[in-house]
């Protein structure tokens, strides 16, 4: 009988199950299956990739540097200039 | 000091719209995915197809709200770098490890069971796609965890020491950050606010669809889920509230005194169940609190202490340092001027350790480090000049305090009528439209008493990023304030567009699927 995660004593015929190859094309299958059917979906996920673009590529690197990384080179610099920062008197 | 203070508000302001904005996706993630994890069992144990219907129309409704949320919290993160450097460094790995096991654990087993609560209906066994709708679920709530440690921790440092060579926190007890007062109440108190959210919005979207006399007897069997996960939802947040105002009383006692614009406290001190603010009233001066207020005798004293006879401070008897014994006699403890004092003690024995340092000079090192550890505590006051700058804004945080108090009443008297109505007075239920547009009007009131909780939280705990130690003047990074005006506006204008276009599909949604026949 072919393992399945959940106990089950007899195993669905679409179900997870069978060795690493199999168990991997099924993953495979889940997901373009899964895709391929959707309705709602298509759209959303439409606006997820509009917004994973905006996020990832215009807003981290063209608006979200990250200041001590980029002003910066070794963790030495980065904490010598937080120790300016904070006890320099310049708050 | 104007360009500081105005860089310092965008970036707070910046800070507040992304985190609200991200909330709003996030207790309806908690709450509804409990929901629908409920409606599968059922279904999993009776096997009526009606029952599967309803769980597939409500976890497509989840699925839209988890795919509107995805990656807000993310601008949270890049903010941290670009805005908040001093912060980001200052905190070391002691931010960084929560967030981490989030990143890894918690969204990983989110994300991978997701797919098979969408995709898996017929490619699973029922059983493990029950499991998997249940490991979301959790997955969810886990995320929430390491969230809530990790802000928890800015509110209530704990579990670290101060590294001065490295200008960083250094994690030392892993347990003493998660299991915090504060973090334990916080998760509990925000994941179930986020029950009670969910079910006023499962209510008010089969409210609706009684009013368009749709699918009724789905949206009966909804109504009776989501009332019984939201009247738990409700009453543990109730009582986690009370919880938190305990703990809120004892490491953050100023928010407290902001919460209930207290400014000069008593023992047996009464709370103000709804009320006006005196917009004049100052600090020391003798002008009253309260235009108008509505007061339970001794409540804020058994709120805060379980005691009536207790003492509650006010925020001059905090600014004093000054007690009282239920007796009446005065307790003088450590006031804001010498916490001042002490602030700039420590500022001071960093200063020496850093010139003992580059000198290498060992023994006064040594004597710098002892003296730093001292006063440690004590920082952040080190960036003020008077004691006034450490009270938060009185005002926001005492309206938002009573919005969720009220409406929390509010959606607990909601929930109890809902549940008798669906059980005993069903054709009421189905045939009145009074408390049909009420329900669909508790939607955004839901919201309001979610987010108000949140600026509490925030906004009562100001002028800290981490309380005590780092005003967030000391927290952010030497950038221009005009590119945090630019990042602050595309954002509003970006997610705003996101937003509408979201919510349209889940109308449109909604609206479809209700012309069918789903029951």
């Amino acid at each position: 009988m072919p393992f399945s995660p959940f106990g089950e004593t007899a195993c669905h015929i679409h179900c997870l199950c069978g060795g690493p190859m199999n168990l991997l094309q099924r993953i495979i299958d889940l997901y373009v299956d899964g895709f391929r059917n959707m309705t709602v979906g298509k759209s959303l996920w439409l606006l997820i990739i509009i917004k994973l673009f905006l996020i990832f590529i215009v807003l981290k690197l063209f608006f979200f540097p990250n200041f001590l990384n980029t002003n910066f080179s070794t963790d030495e610099e980065r904490a010598q200039h937080v120790r300016s920062e904070l006890i320099g008197n310049k708050r | 000091m104007n360009d500081l203070t105005s860089l310092v508000d965008w970036s707070r302001a910046q800070f507040a719209l992304t985190a609200m904005y991200h909330w709003l996706f996030v207790p309806l993630t908690l709450g509804l995915s409990v929901i629908v994890a409920i409606m599968e069992s059922v279904y999993f144990k009776t096997r009526d197809p009606r029952w599967l219907a309803t769980t597939k129309f409500w976890m497509t409704i989840f699925g839209i709200n988890f795919a509107m949320g995805v990656a807000t919290g993310i601008i949270l993160e890049f903010e941290f770098g670009t805005n908040w450097s001093n912060y980001s460094w200052f905190v070391g790995d002691i931010f960084g490890a929560p967030l981490a096991i989030e990143g890894l654990l918690a969204f990983f087993m989110e994300a991978t069971f997701i797919a098979v609560m969408f995709f898996g209906w017929k490619k699973v066994s029922p059983r493990f796609h029950l499991a998997s709708t249940w490991l979301t679920a959790i997955g969810a709530s886990l995320s929430a965890l390491w969230i809530l440690v990790a802000n928890s921790w800015m509110q209530y440092p704990v579990g670290m020491e101060f590294n001065p060579h490295e200008m960083r926190n250094m994690m030392d007890d892993f347990w003493a950050l998660v299991l915090s007062p504060v973090a334990t109440n916080k998760f509990f108190h925000s994941v179930l606010s986020g029950w009670t959210l969910a079910g006023v919005f499962v209510i008010g979207v089969s409210a609706w669809l009684l009013l368009k006399k749709r699918n009724a007897a789905m949206a009966v069997r909804s109504i009776k889920v989501a009332g019984w996960v939201g009247l738990i939802g409700i009453l543990g947040t109730l009582a986690t509230g009370d919880g938190s105002a305990k703990v809120v009383s004892e490491v953050q006692p100023m928010k407290l005194a902001a919460m209930e614009g207290l400014y000069k406290g008593s023992c047996g001190q009464s709370i103000v169940a709804a009320g006006i603010l005196n917009p004049d009233k100052k600090i020391g001066d003798n002008q009253a609190p309260y235009l108008f207020d509505i007061s339970i005798p001794c409540g804020l004293s058994i709120l805060a202490e379980g005691d009536p006879d207790a003492f509650v401070p006010g925020v001059e008897d905090l600014l004093a340092g000054i007690s009282l014994t239920p007796e009446g006699d005065t307790i003088h403890g450590i006031s804001y001027a010498e916490r001042i004092e002490r602030g700039k003690a420590a500022h001071d024995a960093l200063r020496r350790f850093d010139i003992a340092k580059a000198a290498g000079d060992e023994s006064a090192m040594l004597l710098a480090h002892a003296d730093l550890k001292k006063d440690f505590d004590y920082f952040g006051y080190g960036y003020f000049d008077e004691a006034g700058e450490a009270v938060p804004n009185i005002h926001m945080t005492f309206y938002a305090f009573h919005i969720m108090v009220i409406l929390g009443g509010y959606f607990l008297l909601f929930y109890i009528v809902i549940l008798f109505l669906a059980y005993k007075q069903r054709n009421f239920l189905e045939g009145n439209k009074w408390w049909q547009l009420v329900a669909i009007i508790s939607i955004p009131l839901v919201w309001i008493c979610s987010e108000a909780g949140w600026v509490v939280a925030e906004v009562g705990r100001q002028p800290w990023v981490i309380e005590g130690l780092m005003p967030a003047r000391a927290a952010i990074s030497g950038i221009p304030t005009s590119s945090v005006i630019t990042t602050f506006t595309l954002f509003a204008i970006i997610f705003t567009g996101l937003l509408i276009a979201e919510i349209n599909i889940m109308l449109k949604y909604i609206s479809r699927k209700s012309k069918e026949n789903i029951e």
